[in-house]
This record gives C-alpha cells, sequence and structure tokens, in this order.
C-alpha cells in the first residue's frame, strides 16, 4: 500500500507517495475453533465431569427485571435469581463455608448465559467461560469446592461488557469455619458484629435496550457502540445515589465498641475510590478473597491500617475486605469517587454513612 | 443506536489527562556528553555490528555477549539499532490501521516493521549503545524514565545514545514527544533488564519476594524452581483508528484533544487480540501443576486495565520496578498507563478443584484459563465482537513431572 503524503513547498501542495508496509494479523489456522472463540460458542448442557455428592446446591435462573431510578426512570435488567426468591438486583447473594463442595445449577430458559463463580477455581467445565468450555443454554451445574474464605463474586461471562453491565452479578460470600459472623484476620479467625456489603456499580441506561448478542457476528460484527459507555446512574448495592445516604441496605450503624466488617466490590467499569471519615479508619485485611498475611498462602503479605483520607482505589472486579473498630460516636460519611477509565473523569460522587451511637 | 459523537475539529487547551504522569525527563550532563549525533553513512557502520554480537530478529540484547567483566563492566558496549518507521497494522478483524513503529535494524535484512517494538533484553550493568534514526516526516525520540533519553531527533536524523542497563526489572521505552501520542501511535516496546545473580528477578528483592521465591519448588509449591526462560510479557495497548488516521494523512495531533477524545477501540496484548492473543505462544502461559511462571505487565495505551486471571490466584512482585515489601495474592490487578507490574503464575492445582475430583478424569488436559481485562469494554473490537479484545488462555497441560516445562518465546513481534 502507498500513502499518500502532503508536502508543502513554497507554500505548493505536492503529492507524495512511500511504500508503508503491512503487518499482517495472524492467519486463522483452525476456522472451528476461531469460531468457537470468537463468534459462534458451542451451546451444550452436559453433565457435570467428575459431579461428586455436594454439601451444598445452590439454584438460579434467569430473569428480566426492572428498577426504577430516582426520578422515576424504568431501566430494564437481567438477573440470576434464586427460583424460590423474588428478583433482585444485585442478583441474589450466595453464602457459603469454607470446605463446602458446591454444586451452584443454572437453569436458563432464555438464550444462553454462563456462571463464572469470580475468583473461584474450578475446572474450565465449571468456570463459565464459553470460550474455554460451552454456553448452556438450559441446565448446567457448576462444581466447586470452597476452598478459601473471603469475598467473591459470580456473573454471567457470555459476551460480559454487556450481560454483567444488565445486572447478571451478584456477590459469593464464603465465611470461615465459624461462620457468619467471623471473618479471617492474618493468622486468626476473629468475630465481627456489623456487616456491609458494597458493590459500587455505574449504569448507561442506553446499553440496556440492547440485544443480548450485541456486536455478534461471524466473523466479525458490527459496532455495537460497546467500547463506548456513559454511565448515568450510580448505585451502591442496587441503590441509586443519592439514595445511598439514607438506604439501610447501604448505610452501617454500629453501636460504640463493636467491629464493622465490610466488603466492597467495584461492580462496575470506572475507577472507583472509596474513602472513610478519619474517625472511620479501616483496616485492609483482604484482597480479592484472600486473607493478608493468611499463613496457608498469602504469608508474603500483612494486614494494611490506612492512613486517615486514605482513599481506596479499584477498578473493575476487584475485592477488598475492610475491618474498622470506631473510637467514638457520630455519622461519618463515606464518599465514593466514579472516574471515567480513560480520560479519568471524575463522573460523580455517591456518599453514604457510618453511623455509631 | 450506537452514538456517533465524534468531534475532532477543535483544538482542545486544558486539561491535560490526569492519568499522563508528569513524564520530564531529566539528562545528566554525563549523558549529554555521551551523545553524538551522526550522519547516515555512519549510521550504516554502526549497524554493521549488530550482528557480530549475535542480535536475533526480533529482540536484541543478550547477557551473554558483552563480554562483561566481573565488576560489572563489559568489554563491549552491546550495538542496537532503531528505525522509526511506519507500518499499517492489521487488526483482530484484518481491518489495517495506520502505526508509527519502531524497527530493528539489521545488516543483512531488516527485521521489519514490529508492533509493538522489539523487545530489548540486557543484563544489569551492561553498556548500550543505541543509534536510533528516524525516517518518518517529524521529530521522533526513545526514551525510558530515570534510565535514557535521546531527545528529539529529526526526521532523517539518527542518535546515539550511550547508556547502562540499570536495576534488573520491566522497562517501558517509548517515543515520549507530544506525549502520550507518539507512544500511544505505536512508538513503545518492552525493555527487560535481568539481575547478574540471585533466583529471583529482581537486583535487590524485598524479604517477602526473596521468601517466596525460596519457596518455589518446596513443600507448598511442589514442582520447579523460577525459571527465567519461562518469563512472559503482557504488554497492553489500546488504539483509536481516529487518530492513526490523522497521523496518515501527514497531519499534526493536539496532545490535548487526543487526551480528551480517545476512545479505545481496539485493545491488544502483544500487538494480539482475542483469539490470536489467546493462542500465541508468546503470550499465553503454558506449563504443568509446579511449573511457575513469572509475568511482565506494561501498559502503553491510554486506558486504566484491571487483568483478571482464572484458574489459579497471581502474586503481585513488583510495581514500576520497585518490588513490594508485602506480595499480594491476587485474581484482578489495576494497571494504569505506563505502569509495570511484575507477577509470578504459581501454576498450582486450581484450588477450587475438589480434593476428590483431582486429576480430573472426565475433563481432559490441557485445562484452559483466560487472562482478560475486567474493565469488560476492553474485551471488544471496533465496538462488539466480544472477546476479540485484550485476553490471553493460560493451560495447564498436566500434573507436575508430565512434561518439561515449555520455554515462552520473547519475540513478542506482530505478523509474520
Amino acid at each position: 500500500m502507498a500513502k499518500k503524503r502532503l508536502l508543502r513547498t513554497e507554500g505548493i501542495l505536492a503529492m507524495a507517495t512511500r511504500a508503508i508496509r503491512t503487518i499482517r494479523r495472524d492467519p486463522i489456522s483452525d476456522l472451528a475453533q476461531f469460531e468457537a472463540f470468537a463468534c459462534n460458542v458451542p451451546h451444550a448442557n452436559p453433565p457435570t465431569p467428575d459431579a461428586k455428592t455436594p454439601d451444598v446446591r445452590v439454584f438460579r435462573e434467569f430473569r428480566n427485571h426492572e428498577i426504577v431510578t430516582p426520578d422515576g426512570r424504568r431501566i430494564p435488567m437481567w438477573i440470576f435469581a434464586d427460583p424460590q426468591k423474588p428478583s433482585s438486583f444485585p442478583s441474589e447473594a450466595m453464602r457459603f463455608r469454607e470446605g463446602q463442595l458446591v454444586h451452584s445449577t443454572a437453569s436458563l430458559s432464555v438464550n444462553t448465559h454462563t456462571i463464572h463463580h469470580h475468583g473461584i477455581e474450578p475446572t474450565p467445565f465449571n468456570d463459565g467461560v464459553g470460550h474455554t468450555s460451552f454456553e448452556p443454554s438450559g441446565n448446567y451445574t457448576y462444581q466447586f469446592s470452597t476452598e478459601v474464605d473471603g469475598t467473591y463474586f459470580y456473573h454471567c461471562h457470555k459476551n460480559t461488557v454487556l450481560h454483567f453491565e444488565m445486572g447478571l452479578y451478584g456477590m459469593l460470600l464464603i465465611d470461615p469455619p465459624e461462620g457468619e459472623g467471623f471473618v479471617r484476620r492474618a493468622n486468626a479467625v476473629v468475630p465481627y458484629d456489623v456487616e456491609a456489603v458494597w458493590a459500587v456499580d455505574d449504569i448507561d441506561p442506553l446499553w440496556h435496550d440492547f440485544h443480548h448478542d450485541a456486536g455478534f457476528s461471524c466473523p466479525n460484527g458490527e459496532n455495537a457502540g460497546l467500547n463506548d459507555f456513559r454511565p448515568e446512574h450510580f448505585l451502591i448495592s442496587g441503590v441509586f445515589s443519592p439514595d445511598t445516604r439514607e438506604d439501610p441496605r447501604v448505610t452501617v450503624r454500629a453501636r460504640l465498641g463493636q467491629t464493622i466488617l465490610i466488603r466492597l466490590l467495584n461492580a462496575g467499569y470506572t475507577i472507583q475510590t472509596t474513602t472513610f471519615h478519619p474517625d472511620v479508619t479501616p483496616e485492609i485485611i483482604a484482597l480479592d478473597g484472600r486473607t493478608l498475611g493468611d499463613p496457608r498462602h498469602s504469608r508474603y503479605s500483612r494486614p494494611r491500617q490506612l492512613l486517615a483520607n486514605q482513599g481506596i482505589r479499584l477498578s473493575s472486579a476487584q475485592r477488598v475486605n475492610l475491618l474498622i473498630r470506631p473510637q467514638k460516636r457520630g455519622r461519618f460519611p463515606v464518599t465514593f469517587e466514579y472516574r471515567q477509565y480513560v480520560q479519568g473523569d471524575l463522573l460523580h460522587t455517591a456518599e453514604t454513612f457510618i453511623e455509631v451511637i | 443506536m450506537p452514538r456517533k459523537l465524534r468531534k475532532l475539529a477543535l483544538p482542545m487547551l486544558e486539561p491535560r489527562s490526569f492519568w499522563e504522569k508528569s513524564m520530564k525527563i531529566k539528562i545528566t550532563q554525563n549523558q549529554l556528553d555521551r551523545r553524538q549525533f551522526l550522519d547516515i553513512a555512519k549510521w550504516g557502520m554502526l549497524s554493521a555490528s549488530l550482528m557480530a554480537l549475535g542480535v536475533r530478529q526480533g529482540s536484541a540484547g543478550f547477557g551473554k555477549g558483552g563480554g562483561g567483566g566481573g565488576d560489572g563492566t563489559p568489554a563491549h558496549p552491546f550495538q542496537v539499532t532503531l528505525t522509526v518507521t511506519e507500518a499499517l497494522v492489521e487488526m483482530v478483524d484484518e481491518v489495517p490501521i495506520y502505526h508509527w513503529v519502531y524497527e530493528l535494524s539489521e545488516t543483512t535484512r531488516a527485521a521489519g516493521p514490529q508492533f509493538p517494538g522489539p523487545v530489548l533484553q540486557f543484563t544489569e550493568g551492561n553498556v548500550i549503545d543505541l543509534t536510533v534514526h528516524n525516517t518518518l516526516d517529524e521529530p521522533h525520540s526513545f526514551t525510558i524514565p530515570d534510565v535514557v533519553d535521546t531527545g528529539p531527533i529529526a526526521p532523517n536524523q539518527s542518535i546515539v545514545v550511550s547508556f547502562a542497563a540499570p536495576s534488573a526489572g520491566t522497562y517501558l521505552y517509548f517515543d515520549s514527544l507530544n506525549a502520550p501520542v507518539n507512544r500511544v501511535l505505536g512508538l513503545h516496546g518492552a525493555f527487560i533488564v535481568h539481575p547478574r545473580t540471585g533466583n529471583t528477578p529482581f537486583s535487590r528483592p524485598t524479604p517477602a519476594v526473596l521468601r517466596l521465591f525460596n519457596d518455589l519448588g518446596g513443600e507448598d509449591f511442589p514442582g520447579d524452581p523460577w525459571r527465567r526462560e519461562r518469563d512472559l510479557i503482557w504488554l497492553f495497548h489500546t488504539i483509536d483508528p481516529v487518530f492513526n488516521e490523522i497521523a496518515h494523512e501527514g497531519r499534526e495531533i493536539d496532545a490535548d484533544q487526543f487526551n480528551l477524545e480517545f476512545l479505545p477501540t481496539y485493545f491488544t496484548i502483544n500487538g494480539r487480540s482475542g483469539f490470536f492473543s489467546a493462542h500465541n505462544p508468546d503470550t499465553a502461559p503454558r506449563g504443568t501443576i509446579g511449573q511457575p511462571a513469572l509475568i511482565r505487565n506494561l501498559n502503553a495505551g491510554m486506558a486504566v486495565h484491571s487483568p483478571h486471571i482464572h484458574g489459579n490466584h497471581v502474586y503481585l512482585l513488583s510495581e514500576n520496578g520497585r518490588p513490594e515489601e508485602d506480595v499480594n495474592l491476587l485474581d484482578t490487578w489495576s494497571l494504569d498507563p505506563l505502569d509495570r507490574r511484575d507477577l509470578l503464575l504459581p501454576f498450582i492445582i486450581p484450588p477450587d478443584i475438589p480434593k476428590t475430583a483431582w486429576p480430573p478424569k472426565e475433563e481432559r488436559f490441557p485445562l484452559a484459563y483466560p487472562m482478560h481485562c475486567h474493565m469488560e469494554l476492553s474485551q471488544t473490537a471496533n465496538g462488539g465482537n466480544y472477546p476479540q479484545g485484550l485476553i490471553t488462555h493460560w493451560e495447564i497441560s498436566g500434573l507436575h513431572g508430565q512434561e518439561e516445562a515449555p520455554p515462552h518465546g520473547r519475540d513478542t513481534r506482530h505478523g509474520n
């Protein structure tokens, strides 16, 4: 190919050309393999390989859902729901104890989806990634053990850029063997009194009218604008800002002397910084489902006390466990900054409160 | 349905992207004294010494060839010649996009333009005589912050800089002019420095890093210790073809406008995306249980990435050249523009496979897992085509002892 170039010579534009070499894309060595990866992932509902008797079973079905913004706008959502329970966004949380063998069954009546239990590390068939396994169109049971206690989440891993945004995610919490109310800190299991789970998310309503296969076709799909995310709504655990200031699903209330555990997840596509009032400065005790200083696998790290006003910056899918032992009474603000992931523009600041009585 | 609100008319003045860190490079008087300006005839002579020193196509610099003495002073400086040139780089959907690229020059034949630039590897203390020749129509440079900076090289001019390879670690070299434009249009690559001694990839590992590397192959990590030949590079990048086309037309790009309006449209690791990065042996780690691999992450692009790995958590070893005091075990880590972070993929048995179901009988090796950026916009190509973006696979090929540890290539050149 030749490059046309404008040369400025004594005020006259002259055309010149010179050869430009091309760095070619690799050839497609196996078309079926390419399509199975990119645009034609196999659909299947196999029996779970190497299935064992589970200690605990959970079930999730796909549902359409709707949420209403504070100004009355209705936003279509997709969620995973417990068949026995009403719909919710985020999707219904899963909660296990360390050391259980889990069967997590997805029931998919509408199109194909997967469940990836994020941070859980099973075999590829049980990992919920279409291009390293398959996409279920009916029922599939994911098998895994809960080897390490901590904060995880689960989400659909099909056209993830869209399906995660649509609400196909929920928390996945693994308690230490002592159960709920206990958390690992370094080499010990310690009790806590109050627990808060903050899944920090952002919504671009335009995307919520997209087709589930937006951007797909073989060999190359159309431009569906899935690289252009412009969130208009900012939420914590399904509560729209500014309702996060008052809604008990987000606000924390503890008595002086109690210990607070906060599980924080970036469930959005913005860069999020969470900053606590100095009187409730937390200690970071775990990252991504691994307890800092846990002698089993994390003895190269230690719990870390944050400095006053030091923010915690998370990119998408990062989790952190925070322990707070308030030393005085009061209503202490916590702020959540949402920044665009390229330009860094501050898009929104949400707020909630930790009230110590 | 998709928004088409791209405006590229008015040059914007404020503000520069806050991600774009201050990159004012200090050039010491010593460096200035050693810089020489050559004409093209001399440039040809200098590059002739490349072959003699055994620089292979696609990457340059090996610790063995320098004749280094025990005191760390090599008998002969390494000679490396890079040419700043242009190329059309085919994206994952075969759309050719104009780029500015570095090309490693050899005497007998050109290595060909590379995207990203060639991997340059040295041992701490090696002295490098680097010749950079600019064949394009505007000034370009070669910079490794705090290590070397050619300063502007005028069109059809060459500059030689002599510098010593710094502390062992992962560095990004790039054209720092009109920042970040020239870097993001393709003028960047990985510069790797190996330590002279020790069982870690660092000159001065922290106690935590040293303990981890000492433990590899022991009770908690049955298998092999760290082996350098299994090291990999994941160089992350973002492309907005609108700006590449402006450069193609020979027009100047305003850096402020670039910062404000850049819309990542293609996402690459080591110059490839999606299916092609997932199946490239230089990008996709492979090995049996117990064959750990060091992975050097670099971000040459414009976006903050959030790489997430399935199958194993990874140990985060260093951030921007500084070994970590606390080595955290993560499944997702952040990578800002210009960041370099080294991590260790331990290749342990995926911990949440039930013990009674290991080794798997009804699933077959290799067990394949993805590593992908969780800022999921980066999983697209041209606004769709999930997952043809910033992704690779890694594979557990068997139980420990079943296979020799495969080396990973270091030639991250795009294409043939």
